[in-house]
């Protein structure tokens, strides 16, 4: 492992700290346009670090990674539309909260809690690197089945007050998840003779029409306006109170982000979503998740900070991408000449003690950055309604057409938000269907991957030792969630019979 | 009919839509036993399942429970049919853009959708639909060098 001292001691060697901040601000930007993924980001900027050495060059592209991580949940809490994927669980209470008159507030909790995250991440990196890349290769196919199945318990606790409706727009995203090539076979499924379905459909374009154009549709057919409060453009960090009420779910964001980081292809997203339950398991104050509770902020954002810096370990341990992201950063090491994996530690030491500092710089720099561009954010949702409603409408559009330069993606957007209209009115809740979207092809996959191995035998999952592990605690889980669930409605019914 | 009631019955016709388009998935050659359409059929029952439940649930109800919760939720959603004049406006601008450009039609989304939200046509509008558009561009087109629609003109 690198010396700490050697790593500090490129900040007097390499323009580090000017390239991290860089990197960052470029990221939270392109993190906040709805549609610019945190691997656009990075790609974008892969033929300018040509001319950089390989140390600054693998500096600009983490940063950025850090930065666009963050600059999701900008969008996520000021306008209900997620920037990335894994901002999406930051929405639920975020948003609330700026409905509330408190988006500096939340902006404020996410900030700092992204930068705890992001830390404990990069300590993470450093320290652990090789126990946690051994966890990496432990995982199966089986060990993925049973991570999806215990990321689709949270749905549970997401359908509080209407569980069939949970149920069904799970069930939903899911079927919505089912459209294009069959993971295995290479069948085309669902497309109906359209070329623009045979990828399928992308979680971020049903989340950004299920959040965003809904939320906007919502707006515009109320009478009065929206019950929006005009906000302060003051960013305001968590006092020292709230510091201490939101230690626990940071902690809660952080192991679970730590882990889902270092399993290829876990990612942000599930880490976010898992973190939102069980902070609102374990929180002494869990009527308040759904309405605006600062810890339902804080444990989505912790966790996919963390995973920002974690999801290193098996790309810096054996080469392995975990994600787009991770793909665009090994893209930077091989442009270098740079080939990750055990024998990098030893022959470019260097380069991976300059990604550790810049990281640290960059996450650091979280805070400064996020101070100068909240300021203007808020600034911008205080505008009045019909030219917000205008501005977003358009950064939507634009935004979603960036992925993949197709119209027909604009059309699955503006039909999500249909979709998201329409739920609202009939009462469904959004997150189950997210959720769906986004664990339906890793459940699936994994869980035919796993019998083609076995041929078919079940009992590969109770036999491989992790995705026994997962299913149990998935089943605890779930059950838990059915008791608290049953223990509120019969206090909701003696409530309601003491009431003359 | 209350909501859930008309919620439960979309379920069901949806469920029976998905399983007529599940059927239509080819069989492959290469295909493992659970196959393709192994999960589309499951997904087809279980929500057929899930909406006939919420159906019957909702037909036993007390009607007076029913009331009160579909005025609350009118209240909150307005009026859909000025809600889905919004989302025409976002089609007329995918139907424009690949004709008028990315630079014009998103001008003209932005003071489209301004003036439908409640803005009078004014010299100001078009100044903010202007300077919008042209920012836009900028940060889309120049900064992050996607490729938007070019149209017919540019």
């Amino acid at each position: 492992m690198p010396s700490l001292l050697d790593a500090f001691a490129l900040l007097y060697t390499t323009p580090i700290i000017p390239i991290a901040l860089l990197g960052l601000t470029w990221g939270v930007i392109g993190g906040a346009l709805p549609g610019i993924s945190a691997s656009i980001t990075m790609a974008l900027l892969l033929p300018l670090t040509y001319s950089l050495d390989p140390t600054s060059a693998i500096v600009l592209l983490a940063s950025t990674y850090i930065g666009a991580e963050y600059g999701g949940s900008i969008p996520a809490i000021l306008i209900r539309t997620p920037g990335t994927n894994s901002a999406a669980a930051t929405v639920v209470d975020g948003y609330e909260m700026t409905r509330q008159g408190k988006a500096g507030e939340a902006l404020g909790i996410s900030l700092w809690s992204g930068t705890v995250g992001g830390l404990f991440g990069l300590v993470m990196l450093v320290l652990l690197t090789e126990p946690l890349s051994r966890l990496a290769l432990a995982f199966t196919p089986m060990s993925y089945f049973g991570l999806g199945i215990l990321g689709l318990t949270v749905i549970a606790s997401m359908t509080a007050g209407s569980p069939l409706k949970g149920l069904a727009a799970a069930i939903i995203g899911m079927m919505v998840a089912t459209v294009g090539t069959d993971p295995i076979s290479g069948v085309t499924r669902l497309t109906f003779g359209s070329a623009d379905l045979l990828s399928g459909i992308e979680p971020i374009l049903v989340m950004v029409g299920l959040f965003a154009v809904s939320e906007l549709m919502v707006q515009s057919g109320s009478v009065a306006a929206a019950d929006m409060v005009v906000q302060s453009v003051r960013i305001r960090l968590p006092g020292l109170a709230m510091m201490k009420r939101l230690l626990r779910p940071q902690a809660i964001g952080s192991g679970i982000g730590t882990v889902e980081g270092v399993i290829p292809g876990a990612g942000g997203t599930i880490a976010a979503f898992l973190s939102y339950n069980e902070a609102k398991r374990w929180s002494k104050h869990p009527e308040e998740f759904g309405k605006g509770s600062p810890e339902g902020v804080a444990a989505p954002e912790t966790a996919n900070n963390t995973v920002a810096s974690t999801a290193l370990i098996p790309l810096l341990s054996f080469g392995i991408p975990g994600s787009n992201s991770a793909a665009v950063l090994l893209g930077g090491f091989l442009l270098h000449g740079l080939v990750p994996g055990p024998n990098l530690f030893m022959e470019n030491a260097a380069v991976v003690q300059g990604l550790y500092v810049g990281s640290f710089i960059a996450t650091i720099g979280q805070l400064l950055v996020g101070f100068m561009i909240m300021p203007v954010c808020l600034w911008l949702v205080n505008r009045p309604r019909p030219y917000l409603a205008a501005f977003i409408l358009a950064l939507v559009l634009s935004g979603v057409y960036s992925l993949n330069s197709s119209l027909f993606d604009l059309g699955v957007v503006l039909m999500a938000g249909l979709v998201g209209y329409a739920m609202r009115i009939f009462g469904f809740p959004f997150l189950p269907a997210v959720l769906g979207v986004v664990l339906c092809p890793l459940v699936e996959s994994s869980y035919r991957r796993s019998l083609v191995l076995a041929a078919g035998d079940h009992s590969i999952f109770i036999e491989d030792r992790i995705c026994f592990g997962l299913l149990v605690a998935a089943a605890l889980f779930l059950a838990f969630s059915i008791v608290r669930e049953v223990r509120s409605v019969a206090s909701a019914t003696e409530a309601g019979q003491g009431t003359p | 009919m209350n909501k859930d009631l008309i919620s439960g019955i979309a379920l069901c016709c949806m469920a029976l839509a998905y399983f007529v388009a599940s059927r239509a998935i080819a069989v492959s050659s290469l295909e493992d036993d659970f196959g393709p359409h192994g999960l589309p059929n499951i997904l087809a029952i279980a929500l057929g399942l899930t909406g006939a439940l919420l159906a019957v649930r909702a037909f036993f109800a007390k009607p007076r429970l029913q009331t009160v919760a579909a005025a609350s939720q009118h209240s909150a959603h307005g009026k859909p049919l000025r809600a889905i004049g919004l989302l025409a406006i976002g089609a007329a601008y995918i139907l424009l853009v690949d004709k008028l450009g990315y630079a014009i039609s998103i001008g003209l989304l932005i003071a489209s959708v301004a003036w439908y939200e409640g803005l009078r046509p004014s010299w100001r509008l078009a100044a903010v639909a202007i300077v919008g558009a042209a920012l836009f561009w900028l940060i889309f087109v120049r900064l992050l060098d996607v490729a938007q629609p070019a149209g017919l003109f540019f």
